[in-house]
Protein backbone atom coordinates (compact mmCIF):
# COMPACT_ATOMS: atom_id res chain seq x y z
CA UNK A 1 0.00 0.00 0.00
CA UNK A 2 1.64 3.44 -0.68
CA UNK A 3 2.30 6.27 1.61
CA UNK A 4 0.86 9.36 1.26
CA UNK A 5 2.65 12.30 2.71
CA UNK A 6 0.22 15.40 3.89
CA UNK A 7 0.22 18.21 6.25
CA UNK A 8 -2.35 18.58 9.60
CA UNK A 9 -2.08 21.57 11.30
CA UNK A 10 1.51 22.13 10.24
CA UNK A 11 2.61 18.93 11.24
CA UNK A 12 3.61 16.52 8.43
CA UNK A 13 1.71 13.49 8.69
CA UNK A 14 2.29 10.17 7.04
CA UNK A 15 -0.80 8.16 6.29
CA UNK A 16 -1.61 4.91 4.21
CA UNK A 17 -4.18 5.66 0.70
CA UNK A 18 -7.08 4.26 2.09
CA UNK A 19 -7.46 6.82 5.38
CA UNK A 20 -9.63 9.44 6.09
CA UNK A 21 -8.37 12.69 7.44
CA UNK A 22 -9.58 11.69 10.82
CA UNK A 23 -7.56 8.29 10.66
CA UNK A 24 -4.49 10.50 9.88
CA UNK A 25 -4.78 13.11 12.35
CA UNK A 26 -5.59 10.25 14.93
CA UNK A 27 -2.32 8.52 14.27
CA UNK A 28 -0.39 11.65 14.35
CA UNK A 29 -2.17 12.34 17.96
CA UNK A 30 -4.33 15.48 16.40
CA UNK A 31 -7.38 15.77 18.26
CA UNK A 32 -10.57 16.49 15.53
CA UNK A 33 -14.00 16.03 17.44
CA UNK A 34 -16.29 13.40 16.60
CA UNK A 35 -20.00 12.39 17.70
CA UNK A 36 -20.95 10.07 14.66
CA UNK A 37 -18.12 8.58 14.20
CA UNK A 38 -16.91 4.85 15.63
CA UNK A 39 -14.23 2.91 14.71
CA UNK A 40 -15.96 -0.34 14.14
CA UNK A 41 -18.63 1.54 12.11
CA UNK A 42 -18.47 2.76 8.39
CA UNK A 43 -18.32 6.22 8.12
CA UNK A 44 -21.62 8.34 8.24
CA UNK A 45 -21.09 11.78 7.81
CA UNK A 46 -24.22 12.99 9.79
CA UNK A 47 -23.09 15.43 13.02
CA UNK A 48 -20.79 17.06 10.60
CA UNK A 49 -18.79 18.30 14.04
CA UNK A 50 -15.58 16.90 12.45
CA UNK A 51 -15.83 18.98 9.82
CA UNK A 52 -12.15 20.98 8.68
CA UNK A 53 -10.65 23.03 6.15
CA UNK A 54 -8.56 21.06 3.67
CA UNK A 55 -6.60 23.11 0.92
CA UNK A 56 -5.70 21.17 -2.45
CA UNK A 57 -4.01 23.33 -5.38
CA UNK A 58 -4.28 26.27 -3.40
CA UNK A 59 -8.53 25.85 -3.03
CA UNK A 60 -9.95 25.30 0.54
CA UNK A 61 -13.22 24.21 1.53
CA UNK A 62 -14.65 22.48 4.40
CA UNK A 63 -15.17 18.97 4.45
CA UNK A 64 -16.41 15.85 7.23
CA UNK A 65 -12.93 14.78 8.38
CA UNK A 66 -14.36 11.62 9.29
CA UNK A 67 -15.29 10.71 5.04
CA UNK A 68 -12.71 12.76 3.21
CA UNK A 69 -9.93 10.59 1.95
CA UNK A 70 -6.30 11.56 2.30
CA UNK A 71 -4.60 12.73 -0.65
CA UNK A 72 -1.47 13.42 -1.64
CA UNK A 73 -0.12 17.26 -0.58
CA UNK A 74 -3.29 17.75 1.36
CA UNK A 75 -2.86 20.75 3.54
CA UNK A 76 -5.37 20.07 6.27
CA UNK A 77 -6.35 22.63 9.54
CA UNK A 78 -8.85 21.57 12.20
CA UNK A 79 -9.07 24.96 13.46
CA UNK A 80 -9.58 27.99 12.01
CA UNK A 81 -12.30 30.73 13.53
CA UNK A 82 -14.48 29.73 10.64
CA UNK A 83 -14.23 25.79 11.93
CA UNK A 84 -14.65 26.60 15.45
CA UNK A 85 -18.20 29.03 14.70
CA UNK A 86 -19.47 26.05 12.86
CA UNK A 87 -18.83 23.65 15.66
CA UNK A 88 -20.44 25.99 18.04
CA UNK A 89 -22.96 26.17 16.31
CA UNK A 90 -23.24 22.34 15.57
CA UNK A 91 -22.90 21.92 19.02
CA UNK A 92 -26.31 24.16 20.62
CA UNK A 93 -28.42 23.37 17.61
CA UNK A 94 -27.90 19.95 19.72
CA UNK A 95 -27.64 21.06 23.15
CA UNK A 96 -31.35 22.24 22.38
CA UNK A 97 -32.65 18.47 22.44
CA UNK A 98 -29.80 17.12 25.07
CA UNK A 99 -28.61 19.81 26.90
CA UNK A 100 -27.35 17.41 30.04
CA UNK A 101 -25.26 15.36 27.42
CA UNK A 102 -21.89 15.00 29.32
CA UNK A 103 -20.14 14.82 25.77
CA UNK A 104 -21.81 17.75 24.63
CA UNK A 105 -21.35 19.67 27.57
CA UNK A 106 -17.36 18.78 27.67
CA UNK A 107 -17.53 20.03 23.97
CA UNK A 108 -19.56 23.03 24.77
CA UNK A 109 -16.83 24.11 27.40
CA UNK A 110 -14.31 23.51 24.65
CA UNK A 111 -16.10 25.51 21.98
CA UNK A 112 -17.68 28.37 24.20
CA UNK A 113 -21.36 26.96 23.11
CA UNK A 114 -24.41 28.67 24.60
CA UNK A 115 -26.45 25.33 26.13
CA UNK A 116 -29.50 27.54 25.98
CA UNK A 117 -29.21 29.64 22.55
CA UNK A 118 -32.34 27.35 21.06
CA UNK A 119 -35.39 27.04 22.75
CA UNK A 120 -35.23 23.30 24.19
CA UNK A 121 -36.85 20.80 22.78
CA UNK A 122 -35.78 17.74 24.41
CA UNK A 123 -35.78 14.56 22.45
CA UNK A 124 -33.01 13.60 24.16
CA UNK A 125 -31.63 11.97 20.93
CA UNK A 126 -28.82 13.62 18.75
CA UNK A 127 -29.57 10.78 15.67
CA UNK A 128 -26.31 10.33 15.61
CA UNK A 129 -27.33 6.78 14.07
CA UNK A 130 -24.42 4.76 16.61
CA UNK A 131 -26.88 2.59 18.20
CA UNK A 132 -28.93 2.18 14.96
CA UNK A 133 -25.70 1.13 12.66
CA UNK A 134 -24.14 -0.63 15.18
CA UNK A 135 -27.05 -3.11 15.51
CA UNK A 136 -27.16 -3.15 12.06
CA UNK A 137 -23.30 -3.21 10.94
CA UNK A 138 -21.81 -5.32 13.85
CA UNK A 139 -24.76 -7.87 15.43
CA UNK A 140 -26.71 -7.51 12.35
CA UNK A 141 -29.86 -7.92 14.06
CA UNK A 142 -31.43 -4.58 12.69
CA UNK A 143 -33.09 -4.06 16.38
CA UNK A 144 -33.29 -0.58 15.84
CA UNK A 145 -34.44 1.88 13.63
CA UNK A 146 -34.62 5.52 12.26
CA UNK A 147 -38.45 6.18 11.32
CA UNK A 148 -39.30 8.99 9.28
CA UNK A 149 -37.37 11.81 7.82
CA UNK A 150 -36.50 15.49 8.09
CA UNK A 151 -36.88 17.10 11.24
CA UNK A 152 -39.24 14.18 12.45
CA UNK A 153 -36.70 11.49 12.55
CA UNK A 154 -36.43 9.08 15.40
CA UNK A 155 -34.66 6.21 16.38
CA UNK A 156 -37.56 3.33 17.25
CA UNK A 157 -36.59 0.01 18.69
CA UNK A 158 -38.70 -3.00 16.39
CA UNK A 159 -40.66 -4.37 19.36
CA UNK A 160 -40.27 -8.04 17.55
CA UNK A 161 -36.56 -8.13 17.37
CA UNK A 162 -36.04 -6.23 20.46
CA UNK A 163 -37.40 -8.94 22.63
CA UNK A 164 -35.31 -11.43 21.06
CA UNK A 165 -31.85 -10.08 20.99
CA UNK A 166 -31.78 -6.90 23.41
CA UNK A 167 -32.20 -8.45 26.71
CA UNK A 168 -28.85 -10.03 26.08
CA UNK A 169 -26.84 -7.79 24.43
CA UNK A 170 -27.45 -4.05 24.80
CA UNK A 171 -24.27 -3.70 23.32
CA UNK A 172 -25.14 -0.12 22.05
CA UNK A 173 -25.93 1.03 24.77
CA UNK A 174 -22.49 2.72 26.04
CA UNK A 175 -22.27 4.19 22.18
CA UNK A 176 -25.13 6.85 23.19
CA UNK A 177 -23.98 9.97 23.56
CA UNK A 178 -27.38 10.91 25.88
CA UNK A 179 -29.00 8.57 28.18
CA UNK A 180 -32.05 8.43 25.34
CA UNK A 181 -30.94 4.64 23.93
CA UNK A 182 -31.53 3.17 27.72
CA UNK A 183 -34.97 5.03 27.95
CA UNK A 184 -35.89 3.92 24.54
CA UNK A 185 -35.28 0.71 25.04
CA UNK A 186 -37.18 0.22 28.26
CA UNK A 187 -40.15 2.52 26.91
CA UNK A 188 -40.59 -0.01 24.37
CA UNK A 189 -39.72 -3.13 26.70
CA UNK A 190 -42.94 -1.55 29.00
CA UNK A 191 -45.18 -0.72 25.95
CA UNK A 192 -44.49 -4.40 24.25
CA UNK A 193 -44.33 -6.64 27.12
CA UNK A 194 -45.70 -5.33 30.09
CA UNK A 195 -45.98 -8.33 32.07
CA UNK A 196 -41.61 -9.07 31.31
CA UNK A 197 -40.65 -5.89 31.44
CA UNK A 198 -38.55 -4.09 34.31
CA UNK A 199 -39.69 -1.00 33.97
CA UNK A 200 -43.19 -2.57 34.27
CA UNK A 201 -42.48 -3.95 37.55
CA UNK A 202 -40.86 -1.60 39.30
CA UNK A 203 -44.41 0.70 37.91
CA UNK A 204 -47.38 -1.58 39.32
CA UNK A 205 -45.29 -2.45 41.92
CA UNK A 206 -46.15 0.36 44.72
CA UNK B 1 -29.12 5.91 -6.89
CA UNK B 2 -29.35 4.30 -3.10
CA UNK B 3 -32.86 3.74 -3.93
CA UNK B 4 -32.18 1.61 -7.18
CA UNK B 5 -29.72 -0.10 -4.81
CA UNK B 6 -32.63 -0.69 -2.49
CA UNK B 7 -30.93 1.05 0.30
CA UNK B 8 -32.03 4.00 2.33
CA UNK B 9 -32.48 7.54 0.45
CA UNK B 10 -29.91 9.00 1.96
CA UNK B 11 -26.98 11.22 0.15
CA UNK B 12 -24.17 8.83 0.08
CA UNK B 13 -21.48 9.96 2.64
CA UNK B 14 -18.50 9.75 0.29
CA UNK B 15 -16.35 12.24 -1.27
CA UNK B 16 -16.35 10.17 -4.66
CA UNK B 17 -17.44 11.97 -8.03
CA UNK B 18 -20.92 9.59 -9.48
CA UNK B 19 -18.93 9.74 -12.82
CA UNK B 20 -16.32 7.44 -11.04
CA UNK B 21 -18.54 5.07 -8.78
CA UNK B 22 -22.15 5.54 -8.87
CA UNK B 23 -25.02 2.93 -8.58
CA UNK B 24 -23.39 -0.42 -7.81
CA UNK B 25 -20.01 1.61 -7.56
CA UNK B 26 -20.24 1.50 -11.43
CA UNK B 27 -19.65 5.32 -13.11
CA UNK B 28 -23.00 6.38 -13.80
CA UNK B 29 -24.57 9.46 -15.17
CA UNK B 30 -27.12 11.48 -13.35
CA UNK B 31 -29.19 14.17 -15.33
CA UNK B 32 -32.41 15.71 -15.41
CA UNK B 33 -34.59 14.56 -18.19
CA UNK B 34 -34.37 17.87 -19.52
CA UNK B 35 -30.99 17.97 -20.20
CA UNK B 36 -31.49 14.81 -21.60
CA UNK B 37 -33.64 16.18 -24.19
CA UNK B 38 -31.10 18.41 -25.19
CA UNK B 39 -28.92 15.73 -26.50
CA UNK B 40 -30.58 14.38 -29.49
CA UNK B 41 -30.87 18.03 -30.70
CA UNK B 42 -27.67 18.67 -30.12
CA UNK B 43 -26.70 15.97 -32.35
CA UNK B 44 -29.33 16.25 -34.68
CA UNK B 45 -28.09 20.00 -35.74
CA UNK B 46 -25.04 20.35 -33.97
CA UNK B 47 -23.42 21.87 -31.30
CA UNK B 48 -22.72 25.36 -33.28
CA UNK B 49 -26.95 25.71 -34.12
CA UNK B 50 -27.24 25.05 -30.69
CA UNK B 51 -24.12 27.71 -28.66
CA UNK B 52 -25.65 30.06 -31.31
CA UNK B 53 -28.97 30.11 -28.80
CA UNK B 54 -27.94 32.18 -25.55
CA UNK B 55 -25.64 34.00 -23.59
CA UNK B 56 -21.97 33.79 -23.56
CA UNK B 57 -21.80 31.57 -21.06
CA UNK B 58 -25.18 29.68 -20.88
CA UNK B 59 -26.25 27.83 -23.64
CA UNK B 60 -29.67 27.14 -25.74
CA UNK B 61 -32.77 27.38 -24.34
CA UNK B 62 -34.33 26.77 -20.86
CA UNK B 63 -37.77 25.58 -19.97
CA UNK B 64 -39.10 27.94 -17.39
CA UNK B 65 -42.15 26.94 -15.22
CA UNK B 66 -43.91 30.59 -13.99
CA UNK B 67 -46.29 30.25 -11.46
CA UNK B 68 -47.47 32.74 -8.79
CA UNK B 69 -49.33 36.01 -9.01
CA UNK B 70 -49.13 36.31 -12.88
CA UNK B 71 -52.36 36.11 -15.56
CA UNK B 72 -50.83 33.35 -17.28
CA UNK B 73 -49.30 30.53 -15.77
CA UNK B 74 -47.09 27.91 -18.04
CA UNK B 75 -44.02 26.25 -18.91
CA UNK B 76 -42.27 28.28 -21.65
CA UNK B 77 -39.29 27.73 -23.56
CA UNK B 78 -37.18 31.07 -23.57
CA UNK B 79 -33.71 31.36 -25.34
CA UNK B 80 -30.88 31.76 -22.51
CA UNK B 81 -30.34 35.78 -21.88
CA UNK B 82 -33.93 36.47 -21.98
CA UNK B 83 -34.76 38.65 -19.28
CA UNK B 84 -37.21 38.10 -16.07
CA UNK B 85 -39.22 40.80 -16.96
CA UNK B 86 -40.14 39.71 -20.60
CA UNK B 87 -41.19 36.67 -19.24
CA UNK B 88 -43.12 37.73 -16.55
CA UNK B 89 -45.36 40.58 -18.96
CA UNK B 90 -43.88 39.85 -22.42
CA UNK B 91 -44.76 36.22 -22.27
CA UNK B 92 -46.85 35.49 -19.12
CA UNK B 93 -49.06 38.77 -19.75
CA UNK B 94 -47.83 40.84 -16.32
CA UNK B 95 -50.36 40.30 -12.48
CA UNK B 96 -53.71 40.26 -12.41
CA UNK B 97 -55.54 43.32 -11.00
CA UNK B 98 -52.94 45.32 -12.14
CA UNK B 99 -51.07 45.34 -9.25
CA UNK B 100 -47.54 45.71 -9.13
CA UNK B 101 -44.85 43.31 -9.30
CA UNK B 102 -42.75 43.15 -5.92
CA UNK B 103 -39.91 40.44 -6.92
CA UNK B 104 -39.74 37.08 -8.67
CA UNK B 105 -38.20 33.80 -6.72
CA UNK B 106 -36.04 31.88 -9.37
CA UNK B 107 -34.71 28.32 -8.56
CA UNK B 108 -37.48 26.65 -6.87
CA UNK B 109 -37.48 26.54 -2.95
CA UNK B 110 -33.59 26.64 -2.97
CA UNK B 111 -33.42 29.60 -5.38
CA UNK B 112 -34.02 33.02 -4.50
CA UNK B 113 -35.73 36.20 -4.69
CA UNK B 114 -35.13 39.13 -7.07
CA UNK B 115 -36.57 42.57 -6.45
CA UNK B 116 -38.63 43.98 -8.93
CA UNK B 117 -36.00 46.96 -10.07
CA UNK B 118 -33.54 43.93 -10.78
CA UNK B 119 -35.91 41.93 -13.00
CA UNK B 120 -33.59 43.36 -16.48
CA UNK B 121 -31.17 40.29 -15.19
CA UNK B 122 -31.70 38.33 -18.34
CA UNK B 123 -31.75 34.72 -17.90
CA UNK B 124 -27.65 33.16 -16.98
CA UNK B 125 -26.30 31.23 -15.03
CA UNK B 126 -23.72 33.59 -13.62
CA UNK B 127 -25.99 36.27 -13.70
CA UNK B 128 -28.67 34.29 -11.62
CA UNK B 129 -26.04 32.97 -9.37
CA UNK B 130 -24.21 36.76 -8.87
CA UNK B 131 -28.18 37.55 -6.79
CA UNK B 132 -28.07 34.82 -4.91
CA UNK B 133 -30.61 32.83 -6.90
CA UNK B 134 -30.30 29.91 -8.96
CA UNK B 135 -31.40 28.57 -12.56
CA UNK B 136 -32.28 24.84 -10.64
CA UNK B 137 -34.97 23.54 -12.68
CA UNK B 138 -36.45 26.64 -13.75
CA UNK B 139 -38.84 27.46 -11.12
CA UNK B 140 -40.05 31.01 -11.30
CA UNK B 141 -42.59 32.35 -8.61
CA UNK B 142 -43.95 35.83 -9.36
CA UNK B 143 -44.67 37.57 -6.30
CA UNK B 144 -47.01 40.82 -6.49
CA UNK B 145 -46.75 43.48 -4.04
CA UNK B 146 -49.09 42.33 -1.94
CA UNK B 147 -46.89 39.41 -0.83
CA UNK B 148 -45.07 38.80 2.63
CA UNK B 149 -41.56 37.93 1.52
CA UNK B 150 -41.24 36.70 5.68
CA UNK B 151 -44.43 34.30 4.84
CA UNK B 152 -43.29 32.91 1.45
CA UNK B 153 -40.00 32.28 2.73
CA UNK B 154 -41.51 30.33 5.95
CA UNK B 155 -43.60 28.56 3.45
CA UNK B 156 -40.30 27.20 1.34
CA UNK B 157 -38.77 26.44 4.81
CA UNK B 158 -41.61 24.30 5.52
CA UNK B 159 -41.36 22.40 2.27
CA UNK B 160 -37.22 21.62 2.87
CA UNK B 161 -37.48 20.63 6.05
CA UNK B 162 -39.91 18.09 4.22
CA UNK B 163 -37.28 17.71 2.45
CA UNK B 164 -34.35 16.85 4.53
CA UNK B 165 -33.80 13.61 5.04
CA UNK B 166 -32.92 14.18 8.48
CA UNK B 167 -29.96 12.37 8.39
CA UNK B 168 -26.67 15.53 9.08
CA UNK B 169 -26.86 17.81 11.72
CA UNK B 170 -26.20 21.27 9.65
CA UNK B 171 -29.33 20.88 7.61
CA UNK B 172 -31.79 18.73 10.05
CA UNK B 173 -31.75 21.35 12.81
CA UNK B 174 -30.55 24.46 11.28
CA UNK B 175 -33.64 24.49 9.05
CA UNK B 176 -35.73 23.36 12.15
CA UNK B 177 -34.61 26.17 14.15
CA UNK B 178 -34.41 28.57 10.61
CA UNK B 179 -38.20 27.44 10.78
CA UNK B 180 -39.08 28.36 14.33
CA UNK B 181 -38.16 31.76 13.95
CA UNK B 182 -39.71 32.26 10.89
CA UNK B 183 -43.01 31.08 12.76
CA UNK B 184 -42.05 34.02 15.44
CA UNK B 185 -41.33 36.21 12.75
CA UNK B 186 -44.82 36.03 10.98
CA UNK B 187 -46.30 36.17 14.23
CA UNK B 188 -44.69 39.74 14.23
CA UNK B 189 -43.05 37.91 17.73
CA UNK B 190 -39.40 38.13 16.39
CA UNK B 191 -37.05 38.54 18.68
CA UNK B 192 -33.65 40.57 18.83
CA UNK B 193 -31.30 39.25 17.51
CA UNK B 194 -33.47 36.85 15.37
CA UNK B 195 -31.80 38.36 12.40
CA UNK B 196 -28.06 37.66 13.38
CA UNK B 197 -29.35 33.91 14.46
CA UNK B 198 -31.03 33.32 11.01
CA UNK B 199 -27.38 34.26 9.59
CA UNK B 200 -25.79 31.72 11.70
CA UNK B 201 -28.09 29.21 11.05
CA UNK B 202 -27.71 30.08 7.10
CA UNK B 203 -24.14 29.56 7.66
CA UNK B 204 -23.65 26.03 9.19
CA UNK B 205 -26.38 24.57 6.86
CA UNK B 206 -24.18 26.30 3.80
CA UNK B 207 -20.84 25.20 4.98
CA UNK B 208 -21.22 21.87 6.98
CA UNK B 209 -24.48 20.24 5.79
CA UNK B 210 -23.70 16.70 4.02
CA UNK B 211 -25.42 16.99 0.56
CA UNK B 212 -26.65 19.31 -1.64
CA UNK B 213 -30.37 20.19 0.11
CA UNK B 214 -28.67 21.41 3.10
CA UNK B 215 -25.86 23.00 1.26
CA UNK B 216 -28.65 25.16 -0.51
CA UNK B 217 -31.46 25.37 1.49
CA UNK B 218 -30.14 28.54 3.52
CA UNK B 219 -30.63 30.15 -0.16
CA UNK B 220 -33.89 31.65 0.08
CA UNK B 221 -33.46 33.11 4.05
CA UNK B 222 -30.48 35.02 2.92
CA UNK B 223 -31.86 36.14 -0.42
CA UNK B 224 -34.91 37.81 1.12
CA UNK B 225 -32.33 38.89 3.86
CA UNK B 226 -30.20 40.61 1.36
CA UNK B 227 -33.08 42.81 -0.62
CA UNK B 228 -36.13 42.86 1.72
CA UNK B 229 -34.70 42.79 5.10
CA UNK B 230 -36.71 45.59 6.36
CA UNK B 231 -39.51 42.91 6.67
CA UNK B 232 -37.62 40.84 8.24
CA UNK B 233 -36.85 43.45 10.62
CA UNK B 234 -40.57 44.58 10.85
CA UNK B 235 -41.57 41.60 12.07
CA UNK B 236 -39.41 41.91 15.18
CA UNK B 237 -41.87 42.68 18.24
CA UNK B 238 -40.70 45.88 19.76
S1 LIG C 1 -30.36 6.86 20.79
FE1 LIG C 1 -28.31 7.58 21.28
S2 LIG C 1 -26.93 6.35 19.98
FE2 LIG C 1 -28.99 6.14 19.15
S3 LIG C 1 -29.13 7.75 17.56
FE3 LIG C 1 -29.96 8.62 19.45
S4 LIG C 1 -28.23 9.65 20.41
FE4 LIG C 1 -27.37 8.26 18.85
S1 LIG D 1 -28.10 18.04 4.05
FE1 LIG D 1 -30.23 17.53 4.65
S2 LIG D 1 -30.94 16.20 3.04
FE2 LIG D 1 -28.67 16.27 2.95
S3 LIG D 1 -27.90 14.63 4.26
FE3 LIG D 1 -28.08 16.37 5.54
S4 LIG D 1 -30.12 16.16 6.40
FE4 LIG D 1 -30.09 14.87 4.64
S1 LIG E 1 -17.81 12.44 13.07
FE1 LIG E 1 -17.68 13.15 11.03
S2 LIG E 1 -19.72 13.76 10.65
FE2 LIG E 1 -19.88 12.94 12.65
Amino acid sequence: MSEILLQIDGKDVKATETMTVLEAARSAGIHIPTLCHHEKLEPYGGCRLCTVEVETRGRARLVAACLFPVQPDLIVRTHTPEVDKLRKTIIELLMAHAPDSFELLDLAQEYGADRNRFDQESSFCLLCGLCVRYCNEVKQKNAIAFVDCGAKREINFIPEIASQECRDCKECFPLCPTSYLQAAYFLTEALAFPHESNAAHALTKK
Amino acid sequence: MRSIEGKNPEPRPKYIRTSVSGIWDKPSNLNNVETWANVPLIINKGHAWYTGIGTEKSKGTKLVSVSGHVKNTAVVEVPMGTTLREIVFDICGGIPGDKKLKAVHFGGAMGGSIPENLLDTPLDFDALSSLGATMGAGGMLVLDEDTSMVQMTRTLLDFLSKESCGKCVPCREGVRQMLKVMDRLCENKGRPGDIELLEDLCEVSRKASLCSLGRTAYSPVLSTLRFFREEYEASIAP
